[in-house]
């Protein structure tokens, strides 16, 4: 009889001394934890709630709201042993192709813990938890949204730790988002190029051209004409003024002007004093400019992109940590996970899973850490550049 | 964690008299569970002790204060000890167990280099992927980035030849594998990007070792092409073949003839993963400040056909590593969305037909499941 006897287990577990007992002894395990590495940032995806409703026989919903419970009990461990960022696939894009009845549903429940939180905002605090929603809002209903924007205003001064719930989320979502923020952010000027156009007493192309002249000079003494030189000197200097007036204001832009400089600067070692080559670097110049006022994309690298992803604030992801025995990522964290996180797969399902389940993943990866950081304390620098 | 009677109460939310619970009634519940309030808070949620605190209390609470924290460090710096060694110990059972387990299963099913036998071992699976990916990393590495004297840094080098060469033997035995299992399409994975740059080696030796398995006159030798995504030195478009032989046997099979299978190999190294993203961002943002394109015109069907076009592959159905423990290395991140990764616990010892059939095993018992 599996019931009477959870009921009875029931029963004994909630009998005070026993119930203190087990209290005291999971701060004790926490606690210890806490003397060693700790996973900074550690990602979960909650499988396995409906499948432990069909084998409870009980109804789908209830089987999530196990889940929420589970989870409750995890984010407790995580944040009292100092994990900072926990991550957690709520719910996915695809989960809307769900039945309606139960994506319904989900919302619903969705909607009261947010409801619930925002009743509690001061427990939370206890922990210093603030929480981020990470995906694309504009597909939730409009009551869960504003929950959510509720939920986050209210906890957003907390500083200690995070939790970030994936809410309307797929991976490739997520990088297709980066991927188009990046390239908005490349196809206009920068702001720190936006400011008005403050002028300088100097204009970089005078000061060239003056230099030049120089030379020229040099040049024409050498050939032991000294008015031409002259003549030379002169006309290079009106160049350079009447080009200065319509120019300082170009000037500005580094980039432009000091990859033509040299292209005129060697045209002008030719001893007569052409005016062309500075009228052609004008125009060079003048093109350039339209499309120099962008950064180059070619700055952009995967620091870029990362910036851009939902994740950006947190640290980089240690663990991630499946439930329910199914060997895939399911859109999840994929630019997150695929350098250096350490994936583990578990057979239980979500709502089963508790802190003795939890204990030998952050052990084994406490033991892990320990074993790659012996061999030598420098190794520990080279990885964590590479996987910045 | 709050107790069973909290947890009962929070779940129906009526307390155990039947009345329902209120917001500071659920406050009172689970109070004696939280943690205590954090030093730096902003003043206003900070409560002030009472003032009814007398003095002997307030000393008492002092010295608690000294003594309670010692005590507690200390034991849970004991636990924590404890816990390590017990752990250590356990994880070698473990793995000796595992490791053990894995010999028994390999002496079970050798191939002995016979297509015939693997193919008997994959005939009754259900389902084979039509793309397996697998995961491949010089053994000799690991051990080298830890090593900074120069001795160590010698041994390496010699470690990462025979670790080359080992590399090289371990993928053409899987590329016989996969073709002995009907596998239409393998791609390798290995971070650094050596098998790409001699992807000439590669090819004369895949050649070589399906020859070993086949000999070099049967009709049912497969062939194979090889493909490496983002070479520099590849003239044509980037998911061209750089190579393509067709059967090495030489001799034409005729029509009546069943036509071999053949085998589609993608080399891949960290190259394929973010940076062909990135160079997609910067194609984009060229195209996107040239206005050819407007940032809204980007989908994930476009990235989607962009990426799986420039390294020439869709997604994996299974990703098999022979690490440890699970760690993508830097895989191409776009492709492995729903692929099943398959690894070994604590099984750390190059390629083996073992970790390589179990893999195609529990692919075969795994239900499809994505969003439904």
């Amino acid at each position: 009889m599996p019931s009477q006897r959870s009921y009875l287990k029931g029963w004994v577990l909630s009998l005070p001394p026993l119930d203190w007992a087990l209290q005291q002894i999971r701060e004790l395990v926490i606690g210890s934890l806490k003397c060693g590495p700790i996973p900074q940032h550690i990602a979960f995806v909650m499988d396995g709630n409906r499948r432990f409703a069909r084998t409870n026989d009980i109804e789908t919903i209830e089987g999530h709201s196990k889940g929420f419970e589970a989870l409750a009990r995890i984010l407790e461990v995580c944040y009292k042993s100092g994990v900072k960022v926990v991550t957690i696939y709520a719910f996915s894009i695809e989960n809307f192709k769900r039945s309606r009845y139960e994506v319904d549903a989900l919302m619903d429940m969705a909607k009261t813990k947010l409801v619930q939180m925002s009743q509690h905002g001061e427990l939370l605090d206890r922990y210093g938890a603030s929480i981020k929603i990470l995906g694309d809002r504009t597909m939730v209903r409009e009551d869960v949204r504003r929950e959510m924007e509720k939920a986050v205003d209210m906890t957003k001064h907390n500083e200690s730790a995070v939790l970030n719930v994936c809410f309307p989320y797929t991976s490739r979502d997520e990088i297709t988002h980066s991927i188009r923020e990046t390239v908005k952010e490349y196809s206009q000027p920068p702001a720190g190029d936006h400011r008005p156009e403050m002028k300088r007493p100097f204009s970089e192309s005078s000061i060239q051209r003056n230099i030049r002249s120089r030379q020229l000079a040099a040049v024409a003494e050498e050939e032991d004409s000294p008015e031409r030189a002259k003549e030379g000197a002169q006309a290079a200097g009106g160049a350079s003024d009447a080009d200065s007036t319509d120019m300082s204001s170009a000037d500005l832009n580094d980039a432009a002007s000091s990859t033509f400089n040299p292209a005129s600067s060697c045209t002008s070692n030719s001893p007569s004093p052409d005016l062309l080559p500075t009228l052609d670097s004008k125009y060079e110049h003048d093109r350039s400019l339209m499309s120099s006022n962008l950064p180059d994309p070619e700055g952009i690298t995967s620091e870029t992109l990362t910036k851009h992803m939902y994740t950006s604030e947190a640290p980089p992801l240690d663990l991630l940590v499946r439930t329910s025995g199914v060997k895939r990522l399911s859109d999840f964290m994929l630019w997150q996970c695929h350098e250096d996180t350490e994936i583990r797969f578990l057979d239980c399902l979500w709502p089963e899973f508790d802190l003795w389940r939890f204990l030998p993943v952050l052990v084994e990866w406490q033991w892990r850490q320990r074993r790659t950081q012996k061999p030598d304390e420098g190794s520990k620098t080279v990885g964590s550049t590479k996987s910045s | 964690m709050p107790g069973t009677l909290q947890t009962r109460a929070f779940h129906t939310d009526v307390d155990e008299h039947g009345r329902p619970l209120t917001v500071s009634d659920r406050e009172r519940l689970l109070k004696p569970y939280l943690p205590a309030t954090p030093q730096n808070r902003s003043p206003n949620l900070t409560r002030t002790s009472s003032p009814a605190n007398t003095k002997s209390q307030r000393r008492s609470a002092k010295r608690q204060r000294r003594l309670r924290p010692f005590i507690k460090n200390a034991l849970h710096l004991l636990l924590f000890t404890i816990m390590s060694f017990v752990f250590s110990i356990w994880i070698r059972v473990r793995a000796t167990k595992n490791q053990l387990w894995n010999k028994i299963l390999s002496l079970l099913y050798y191939h002995h280099r016979s297509p015939d036998m693997i193919r008997k071992d994959v005939s009754g699976l259900k389902k084979v992927p039509n793309h397996l990916s697998i995961i491949l990393s010089l053994p000799a590495e690991a051990a080298g980035e830890a090593a900074s004297t120069s001795q160590m840094v010698r041994r390496r080098r010699r470690g990462s030849n025979e670790g080359l060469d080992q590399m090289l033997n371990d993928a053409c035995e899987i590329v016989a594998w996969t073709a002995s299992a009907g596998i239409p399409t393998l791609s390798i994975y290995e971070r650094s990007g050596v098998l790409k740059a001699s992807h000439q080696l590669v090819q004369r030796r895949i050649a070589r070792t399906l020859t070993d398995y086949y000999g070099t006159s049967n009709p049912l030798k497969p062939t194979f092409s090889l493909h490496a995504p983002n070479v520099v030195s590849a003239s044509s478009s980037p998911a061209s073949p750089i190579h393509q032989t067709n059967g090495v046997n030489g001799d034409v099979p005729t029509q009546h003839e069943p036509q071999p299978p053949h085998l589609n190999v993608i080399l891949l190294d960290a190259a394929d993963g973010r940076q062909t993203l990135v160079d997609l961002t910067r194609t984009l943002a060229a195209m996107s400040q040239a206005h050819k394109i407007s940032p809204a015109d980007i989908s994930q069907e476009l990235i989607d056909a962009e990426i799986s076009e420039s390294t020439g592959m869709g997604e994996p159905d299974l990703l098999i590593t022979f690490g440890e423990r699970v760690v993508l290395e830097g895989y191409p991140p776009w492709q492995v969305r729903l692929t099943e990764i398959w690894n070994v616990t604590d099984y750390d010892g190059g390629a083996s037909y073992g970790v390589f059939l179990r893999g195609l095993v529990s692919f075969a018992g795994a239900e499809m499941r994505f969003g439904r």
